[in-house]
């Protein structure tokens, strides 16, 4: 038994890198800058004066390094020769990937680098030179250009914008303006096509994204929410309690429930008893649960129907921790009934139905049979000899109950508005506050193989024949 | 399934079987209606005529746009394509039932106007039947055109994920670990044929590939096949060599390649990932798209189907036709697809019901919580969402909800029909 359980836990470990990849990657395909949006409202962005504008900048890099995104995304990447390793060193995610592009194109970095260097000399000028009495007019439409020609991706049109740029630059920005143009317009000839054509491989080590991501996952540091700039593990902590015991005791009640229902329904099996049973968890198994929940929240929750149950939260706005214990209980559960409710019936109706179908098979076997013949009593039959039996298909189900709750929690703790995991992970997804989602989605991951490896303990526990130690 | 007059064909028992299961056989049929009610939907419910008489001319309101939206054809005078027919003065017309677009604001009726409040309209046919949404949405036309929206993330994503299921159960379940072989060689040389061959057809074509993508669906298809060209032609070439290497001793030993093994992991891995949570996640994180949201779903949900066919496969591979085929000389993979195949599928059919229903769910699910589908897409879970914010309005909460768990039921009663037809064990009890 420990054996098979440390080779099930070593088998973790791959799958462990799979889903942390996974996670990373998703994150990584997430739209816009994180600095950017942990920089709003800090620093106007883009000051008007030169200092303004270099502190704004020291704030962005510094914040960049803070976060490690200046580090490479993972330990080693396949590139063409002609790509160096060091563009993920360049601050601003557009302006990496324009520069990649372009080299992409003409094959040749230094040539690339040229242009870039020429552009950053061009950009301080420009900047320095702002306070200039002789700017008028033309100085915002210069700066947005001079803002978007760094990120342009197509070489003709980054021609096209550096011609239009100049009819709007001073005399005195005319060398830089040149030296821009120039490394722009030598591209072409000092292309090397070839580089291209070259797969290699860079080698980072541990200095990288992914590495640093991962080590704060195993201190339990998900990183910081964008929305109110707060350790994600401390939300998460704080949420997850109103998950743990709406689901704690929904799960108990579906299997205290579902189990002897099933049990009666294989037993009576074609009875009136059992056809009614059948069909009413049928009926509730394809009931969709947020469409119930909605049903309860209009109908039953005030507005303008019946009003037996308060319309969402988990406790009265008067709540207080003044009150005594059973009167603070008394308004939880006036809150949580409902939810509770909605939470178990679904399951509730599957676990039946695994049930009577698993307790079914097992009272056609032989053994069974001979039971009976010997002339044990049938309750004893059914609860001895064919229940332990028939347990594998329900504690299978158990493995996949930790994750249900995490991702059913989603629906019904947004229309019960209970403030556990779910609902923080909806708020974050209407937000984009991606670091969050991510952490969700790794710590659903994480119990997901815990519920696979106590299932595959309890199919030892249960079924003497599953043993694990010799095969 | 073609029922022929006298058959003792296993697929003719089954359909037999599955004619007498009242429920499976009525779900079938409403199907069958529902998808009859999703093509025809422009026909049901639209804010123009199918057919009108207009100025003396006799137009076709509902054919022409489909003739610009399907075929980019210029059909409409400007000012005809923009009017409110409602309003129009036509000779006649023939109208479709609901005279409303799903997407269409009516603000005279809005916010949320019952079916039995006072609607302001100008005759009895321009009724919203069942209503309006908060924004002056036409629920009934809503329910209408949705059915076309959740059948076919129905049939797309579980198409998905049959596709992908059917082709890794077969291969795992019909080679297993020790049937296929290759030489040395082929393998030393094709392994980093392959990783050239997507080197150069896809890695460092993704951006040219990225922006046929914005250019359209035909572009993208072109370059994708340039891709796959480049990848087949760099692999050949690569591979090439591997026929000299093959005839020494060291190249032309066999090898059994892992199939079942390799397969086996992944599937393992797959299962141990948390499927809706990670739909959850990828749809709040893309841009919003339907289709996104089909293929995260039909690519996370291929495993039962996978281990289904394989299960069949490894039953079907050890009968004795599949080794009279191998005898008269047969390709692995003519026997594969053509012979074990085919006997291997009804399992899978019950897991493609199931599937269905439960991607139908998840989708609902989705756009009910608003992500992952894009905010101007009708659909049953984004107007029965809208119920939350309009409170009162019983028809937004009843109706929506009702249409997903019918088809959610249609299709869980379709799928306990074809099990209990296919599985003679019940049967015979």
């Amino acid at each position: 038994m420990t054996a098979y359980l440390l080779r099930r836990l070593l088998f973790f470990i791959p799958t462990l890198f799979i889903i942390t990849l996974l996670s990373f990657l998703i994150s990584q395909s997430a739209p816009g800058d994180p600095v950017e949006q942990m920089l709003v409202g800090r620093a106007g962005s883009g000051g008007e004066q030169l200092a303004e504008r270099q502190a704004t900048l020291q704030a962005y890099i510094e914040k960049r390094r803070e976060l490690g995104l200046d580090l490479p995304i993972f330990y080693f990447a396949i590139v063409p020769l002609a790509e160096p390793d060091t563009l993920h060193r360049i601050p601003q995610v557009p302006v990496q990937e324009a520069l990649r592009r372009l080299t992409y194109k003409f094959g040749n970095w230094e040539a690339v680098q040229e242009v870039y260097r020429a552009y950053l000399q061009l950009d301080s000028a420009f900047y320095a030179s702002l306070g200039d009495t002789a700017w008028g007019e033309k100085k915002t439409e210069a700066r947005a250009l001079l803002t978007l020609i760094p990120q342009e991706k197509d070489y003709e049109e980054l021609r096209y914008h550096l011609r239009r740029l100049k009819d709007m630059l001073l005399p005195g920005l005319m060398p830089y303006y040149s030296a821009l143009a120039a490394a722009v317009e030598a591209l072409p000839q000092k292309a090397q096509r070839w580089k291209v054509y070259v797969p290699s491989i860079h080698w980072y080590g541990t200095q990288n994204q992914y590495h640093r991501w991962l080590m704060g996952l195993l201190r339990g540091d998900f990183g910081i929410s964008y929305q109110d700039k707060r350790p994600i593990a401390q939300k998460l902590g704080e949420a997850v309690r109103w998950s743990i015991v709406i689901n704690l005791i929904s799960i108990i009640l579906a299997y205290v429930i579902a189990i002897p229902l099933g049990v009666k329904s294989a037993v009576e099996r074609g009875s009136l008893k059992d056809r009614m049973i059948t069909l009413t968890l049928f009926m509730l198994y394809s009931l969709p649960s947020f469409w119930v929940g909605t049903m309860a929240i209009v109908f039953l929750c005030g507005g303008d129907y019946l009003a037996i149950f308060p319309p969402g939260g988990v406790q009265s706005t008067e709540h207080s921790a003044e009150w005594g214990f059973f009167q603070r209980l008394a308004d939880w559960a006036y809150h949580l009934t409902l939810p509770i409710l909605v939470y178990t019936y679904g399951s509730l109706a599957f676990l039946s139905r695994q049930m009577r179908t698993a307790l079914l098979e097992t009272l056609q076997q032989d053994y069974i049979r001979t039971a009976r013949a010997k002339g044990l009593p049938q309750r004893l039959v059914v609860w001895k000899h064919a229940f332990r039996n028939s347990l594998i298909p329900i504690i299978t189900l158990l493995a996949s109950v930790f994750p249900a709750m995490i991702s059913g929690s989603v629906i019904l703790e947004t229309i019960f508005s209970i403030p556990g995991m779910g609902f923080l992970s909806y708020g974050a997804m209407v937000a984009r506050d991606y670091p969050v989602i991510i952490a969700v989605f790794t710590i659903g991951a994480v119990l997901t193989l815990v519920g696979i490896l106590v299932a595959d303990i309890l199919y030892a526990v249960v079924d003497p024949r599953i043993s694990y130690t010799k095969r | 399934m073609p029922s022929p007059s006298i058959s003792h064909s296993p697929a003719a028992r089954a359909w037999e079987a599955f004619k007498k299961n009242k429920p499976a056989y009525w779900s079938l049929r409403i199907v069958i209606l529902l998808a009859i009610i999703a093509l025809l939907a422009d026909f049901l419910a639209y804010n123009k005529p199918i057919v009108a008489s207009y100025q003396g001319r006799i137009i076709f309101p509902v054919l022409r746009d489909y003739g610009e939206s399907l075929f980019g054809a210029k059909l409409w005078e400007p000012e005809l394509r923009k009017a409110n027919w409602r309003q129009l003065k036509l000779d006649w017309a023939i109208w479709p039932p609901v005279r409303y677009a799903p997407d269409e604001l009516d603000l005279a009726n809005a916010p949320a106007v019952g079916p039995f409040d006072e609607q302001i309209i100008n005759n009895p046919w321009e009724r919203h039947f069942l209503g309006t949404d908060n924004l002056g949405r036409d629920l009934l036309s809503g329910l209408i055109h949705g059915t076309r929206i959740s059948l076919t993330v129905g049939l797309v994503s579980v198409g998905i994920s049959a596709f992908i299921g059917i082709l890794l159960g077969a291969l795992a379940g019909y080679f297993g670990d020790n049937t296929l072989q290759v030489s040395r060689a082929s393998l030393w040389f094709g392994l980093p044929g392959a990783f050239l061959g997507l080197y150069y057809g896809f890695y460092i074509r993704r951006y040219a590939l990225g922006e046929a993508l914005g250019e359209g669906f035909f572009p993208f298809l072109g370059s994708l096949a340039v891709s796959i060209f480049i990848f087949a032609g760099v692999m050949a070439l690569v591979w090439l060599p591997s026929r000299l290497v093959k005839r020494t001793a060291w190249g032309g030993k066999r090898i059994y390649l892992w199939v079942d093994l390799t397969i086996s992991r992944l599937i393992e891995v797959m299962i141990s990932l948390p499927t809706t949570l990670l739909i959850f996640t990828v749809a709040a994180i893309a841009k919003p798209s339907l289709f996104l949201v089909m293929a995260v779903i039909g690519l996370t949900s291929w495993t039962g189907i996978a281990r289904f066919t394989r299960g069949e496969m490894l039953k079907v591979r050890n009968l004795d036709y599949i080794q009279a085929a191998r005898a008269i000389g047969y390709s692995d993979l003519r026997i594969m697809f053509f012979h074990a195949l085919p006997n291997s599928l009804a399992p899978v059919l019950v897991s493609i019901a199931f599937g269905i229903a439960s991607a139908i769910l998840v989708e609902s699910g989705l756009s009910f919580l608003g992500i992952g589908v894009p905010p101007t897409t009708v659909t049953w879970g984004s107007l029965l969402s809208a119920a939350r914010s309009a409170t009162g309005a019983w028809w937004l909460a009843v109706f929506p909800g009702l249409a997903i768990f019918t088809v959610v039921t249609l299709f869980n009663l379709l799928g306990e029909g074809i099990r209990d037809a296919i599985d003679p064990r019940l049967q015979e009890s």
